[in-house]
C-alpha cells in the first residue's frame, strides 16, 4: 500500500513517454471535467457566503436535502454575527461519482465575531456532495463539520 | 485531446489489456449510441467520449489532461499570526497534474478509463500536511450492461444507504431487469493518510455495500440495500488526540422505489440501523422518506416528508439524523412577464439522548416567496425580483429564535450598459440571547459598460469591460450597537485577440466598530494579465496586493503577491 501511489505515476508516465513518442498533439478545447466544474460551483457558494449573499447562496443548495432548513437556518445566523468572513479551503480531493461529485476538504473560516468584532479562527474537515441538476450544480448534502455554523 | 493511435495498439499499461481483448467475437456488438448511453449512465456528468469506428474496428485511445506550474512570491504582514491570515512570506511553488486517459473500443460499446490527479507545492496554505498529494486516481472499465472501477470510488446508491467518498473497487452488472451493485473499500482522509505519509485525524473505516435494483416496468424501479462499515482500531495516529476516541462499527439496510411517468417523479426509501462504539451499548435507529414532483407547462410542484431517528446511522452524506420535516413548493409562470415561486416547511430535529442530556426537539416552521418580473417590451431590458423568507423555531425551554429576509433587486441589461439596484432587509430575534438581536438593512448598486468592435458580421477583435459595484450593510443590534459595512470596487477587463487578457480589480471599504474604535479600513488592488502562447497553452502574471484592518495593533494584515503561471492542455 505504501508505494501503491508512486506506481500509478510510474504507469502513468510510462505510458506518457510512450504516447507523446507515437503521435504529434493534436490542437483541441480545453479539457473541463465534471469535477472542476463541481468543485467552482462549491467556490462560488463559498464566496457568495462570505460576501453575505445569503439570498443567492440559498439558490444553490438542493431543496430536498435532508436537514435542508437546519442549513439554512445555521448559515443565515452565523452571517448576522460574522463579518469579513474569509474562508480558505486546503488539502482538497474531489472525486467523481455515478451523478454526483464528491469533495473532501480541510478548511480555516477567519471571521470578526459581533458584537466586539473579535478574531475568531476556526479549522475544520468537511465532505461536500455535488450534484448536477437542471439548475446546475447545487449542493446536495455535507458532512463533517459546518463552515456555515454560527 | 490527443489521439494516441489509428490502428490496434500495443498498450503499455495493464488496464488497456482489456481495450485490446474485447473482440466483437467476445461481446455483443452494440451501437455507438448504446455504448454512449451506457458510459452516460455511469459517469453522469462526465464528457461523452466520441465512439468512432475505425477503419479496422480497433480500439481508439483518448487521453486528455493539463498540467499547470505557478511560482509566486508572497510578502505578509500580520498583527496577529496566522488568526489573520493563512498565507505566509516567503517564495513557493505548485504544480499541478491531471490526466484522463480512454481506450474506447466501438464495437464492442466498451471504454476503459484512468483519471489521475496531483498536486505538488511547498505551500503549506495550499497543502498543510504533506508537500505533495493525489488528488484523484480512478481506473476501469465501461460497458453496456457493466462498470468495474477501482481507486477513488463514490458509490451513490440512494439517500439513506451509501453515498460516499472512498478508496476500493466498485462494480454493477446488468442481469436482465436486475442490476447488481456493489463495493468495497476504506473511508481515509486522503491517500497519503491511507499510506500513513501523513498522520490521521480519524479511524480508518472499512466499507461495503450491495444493492440490488429491479426495473419493475419502464417507470418503476425498486431497489434494497445493505451496507456496513468498521473503525480500525488505533489507525488515528497524530499523537495530540485523545486515545479516548472509541472506534465504531454499523450496518444499515433499505428499500426503496424511484417512480418517473412524464411529469411525475416520485421516490421513497426506508431503512433501519445498527451502531456501536466500542465498550458502548449500541442502537438502532429507522428512516424514511418520500419525495416527490410534477413538472407542467407552466407550473411545478415539489413535495417531501424525512424521518431519520436520532439514533440512525448510515454510509450516507446525505444523512442528517435526528430530522423530521415535511415541504411543498411550488414554481408557476403566471404570465410570460411573471414568475411566482413559494416554499413551507415543517422541520423538527431532535437531538440523541445521552447519559445526563436528555434528548431535546426544536420545532422551525419556515416560509418563501420569490416573484420575478419581465417588463417585456414596454422596458425592454428591465427585470425585477422580489424575495421574502421567514423562518421560526420552538426549542425545549421554549425559547423562540426567529429570521426573516426580504429583498428586492431591479436589473437592467443591454449590449453595451447593465446595471442593478438593490434593497434588502433581515431580522434576526433569539430569546435565549436577546443581545444578538439585530435588524439588517442593506443596498447594493451595480453599474456595468462593455466595449468591443464587434458588428454584426464579425466578431469582435478587441472588447472592454468596465464595472462598478457597490454595497453597503448597516446592522443594528436591538442592545443599541451598530456596525456598518461598506465595499466597493472597480474592474477593468480588456481582451484582445492574439494578445490575451488584461483584469484590473480596485477594490476600498470599511467596517465601523460598534465601540467607538477607529473603523476597520480595506484596500485592494489586483492585476492579472493572460497571454495565450497557443490554444492549449498559456501564461499569466498576476499581482495582488491587498491591505486588510490597516493600522489596527491586533487585526491589521497586509497581503502581497506577485507570480507566474504557465498552463498546457493536451
Amino acid at each position: 500500500m505504501h508505494r501503491l501511489p508512486n506506481i500509478f505515476a510510474a504507469m502513468l508516465m510510462a505510458f506518457a513517454l510512450s504516447a507523446c513518442a507515437a503521435q504529434p498533439a493534436q490542437q483541441q478545447a480545453a479539457i473541463i471535467p465534471p469535477a472542476a466544474d463541481a468543485l467552482a460551483a462549491l467556490e462560488g457558494i463559498l464566496a457568495a457566503y462570505a460576501e453575505g449573499q445569503t439570498l443567492h447562496v440559498e439558490t444553490k443548495v438542493e431543496p430536498a436535502m435532508i436537514g435542508y432548513q437546519q442549513w439554512i437556518d445555521a448559515m443565515r445566523l452565523s452571517h448576522a454575527q460574522q463579518k469579513q468572513i474569509r474562508i480558505a479551503l486546503h488539502d482538497t480531493q474531489v472525486v467523481n461519482g455515478s451523478d454526483t461529485v464528491t469533495i473532501r476538504s480541510a478548511w480555516d473560516k477567519r471571521y470578526l465575531s459581533l458584537p466586539e468584532l473579535s478574531p475568531v479562527l476556526r479549522k475544520g474537515q468537511s465532505v461536500f456532495l455535488m450534484q448536477l441538476t437542471q439548475d446546475g450544480w447545487k449542493l446536495a448534502a455535507q458532512s463533517g463539520d459546518n463552515l456555515f455554523a454560527p | 485531446m490527443l489521439t494516441l493511435f489509428r490502428r490496434k495498439p500495443f498498450y503499455p499499461l495493464a488496464f488497456l489489456v482489456g481495450s485490446s481483448l474485447a473482440t466483437a467475437e467476445q461481446l455483443e456488438a452494440v451501437t455507438n449510441d448504446q455504448a454512449a448511453q451506457a458510459w452516460q449512465q455511469n459517469n453522469l456528468g462526465g464528457q461523452t467520449p466520441q465512439l468512432v469506428q475505425q477503419e479496422d474496428g480497433g480500439t481508439r485511445i483518448e487521453w486528455k489532461g493539463g498540467v499547470t506550474a505557478d511560482v509566486y512570491t508572497n510578502n505578509v504582514t500580520t498583527a496577529n499570526g496566522s488568526i489573520n491570515t493563512p498565507f505566509r512570506s516567503g517564495t513557493f511553488y505548485k504544480g499541478m497534474v491531471q490526466s484522463d486517459l480512454r481506450g474506447i473500443n466501438a464495437q464492442a460499446g466498451t471504454v476503459n478509463y484512468f483519471q489521475f490527479g496531483a498536486t505538488h507545492t511547498n505551500d503549506r496554505a495550499v497543502l498543510s500536511l504533506y508537500p505533495r498529494q493525489i488528488n484523484n486516481i480512478q481506473f476501469g472499465r465501461s460497458g453496456t450492461g457493466y462498470l468495474v472501477a477501482a481507486g477513488d470510488i463514490a458509490p451513490n446508491f440512494s439517500s439513506l444507504s451509501s453515498a460516499l467518498g472512498a478508496r476500493g473497487a466498485i462494480g454493477q452488472k446488468q442481469i436482465g431487469d436486475n442490476t447488481v451493485y456493489a463495493y468495497g473499500g476504506v473511508v481515509a482522509e486522503s491517500w497519503e493518510a491511507l499510506e500513513n505519509t501523513v498522520t490521521r485525524n480519524q479511524f480508518l473505516r472499512d466499507v461495503v455495500g450491495v444493492k440490488l435494483e429491479n426495473a419493475y416496468s419502464q417507470n418503476l424501479k425498486l431497489y434494497a440495500t445493505g451496507q456496513a462499515g468498521a473503525d480500525r482500531a488505533g489507525s488515528i495516529t497524530n499523537p495530540l488526540l485523545p486515545p479516548s476516541i472509541l472506534t465504531a462499527k454499523l450496518r444499515a439496510y433499505s428499500t426503496g422505489f424511484q417512480y418517473a411517468q412524464g411529469a411525475y417523479q416520485l421516490a421513497g426509501e426506508t431503512a433501519a440501523s445498527g451502531y456501536q462504539q466500542n465498550t458502548q451499548a449500541g442502537r438502532n435507529g429507522r428512516a424514511h422518506i418520500l419525495d416527490g414532483g410534477w413538472r407542467g407547462e407552466a407550473l411545478a410542484l415539489r413535495a417531501g416528508y424525512h424521518a431519520i431517528d436520532p439514533e440512525f446511522a448510515s454510509l450516507s452524506t446525505m444523512v442528517s439524523a435526528g430530522i423530521k420535516e415535511a415541504y411543498v413548493s411550488g414554481d408557476w409562470t403566471a404570465a410570460s412577464w411573471l414568475t411566482l415561486g413559494a416554499d413551507l416547511r415543517n422541520s423538527k430535529n431532535t437531538t440523541l439522548a445521552v447519559i445526563g442530556f436528555p434528548s431535546q426537539t426544536t420545532d422551525t416552521d419556515s416560509a418563501a416567496a420569490r416573484a420575478n418580473i419581465n417588463f417585456g417590451p414596454d422596458l425592454p431590458g428591465w427585470g425585477l425580483s422580489l424575495n421574502q423568507n421567514a423562518s421560526e423555531s420552538r426549542d425545549a425551554l421554549a425559547n423562540t429564535s426567529r429570521n426573516g429576509q426580504r429583498a428586492a433587486m431591479l436589473n437592467y441589461a443591454s449590449p453595451n450598459w447593465t446595471a442593478g439596484l438593490g434593497y434588502g432587509f433581515g431580522e434576526t430575534r433569539n430569546s435565549a440571547s436577546p443581545t444578538m438581536d439585530s435588524d439588517t438593512t442593506s443596498w447594493q448598486l451595480t453599474l456595468g459598460r462593455s466595449l468591443s468592435d464587434a458588428d454584426n458580421t464579425l466578431p469582435s477583435s478587441w472588447s472592454l469591460n468596465i464595472n462598478f459595484n457597490a454595497a453597503l450593510q448597516d446592522q443594528q443590534l436591538l442592545s443599541g450597537i451598530s456596525t456598518r459595512n461598506l465595499n466597493y470596487s472597480l474592474t477593468f477587463t480588456g481582451q484582445r485577440a492574439g494578445w490575451g487578457n488584461l483584469n484590473l480589480l480596485l477594490s476600498s471599504g470599511l467596517v465601523t466598530r460598534p465601540f467607538g474604535q477607529a473603523d476597520l479600513k480595506l484596500r485592494s488592488a489586483q492585476l492579472e494579465a493572460v497571454h495565450p502562447f497557443s490554444p492549449m497553452s498559456g501564461i499569466k502574471l498576476y499581482l495582488r496586493d491587498t491591505r486588510s484592518n490597516i493600522g489596527d495593533p491586533l487585526l491589521g494584515y497586509d497581503e502581497s503577491v506577485a507570480g507566474v503561471q504557465y498552463t498546457h492542455n493536451f
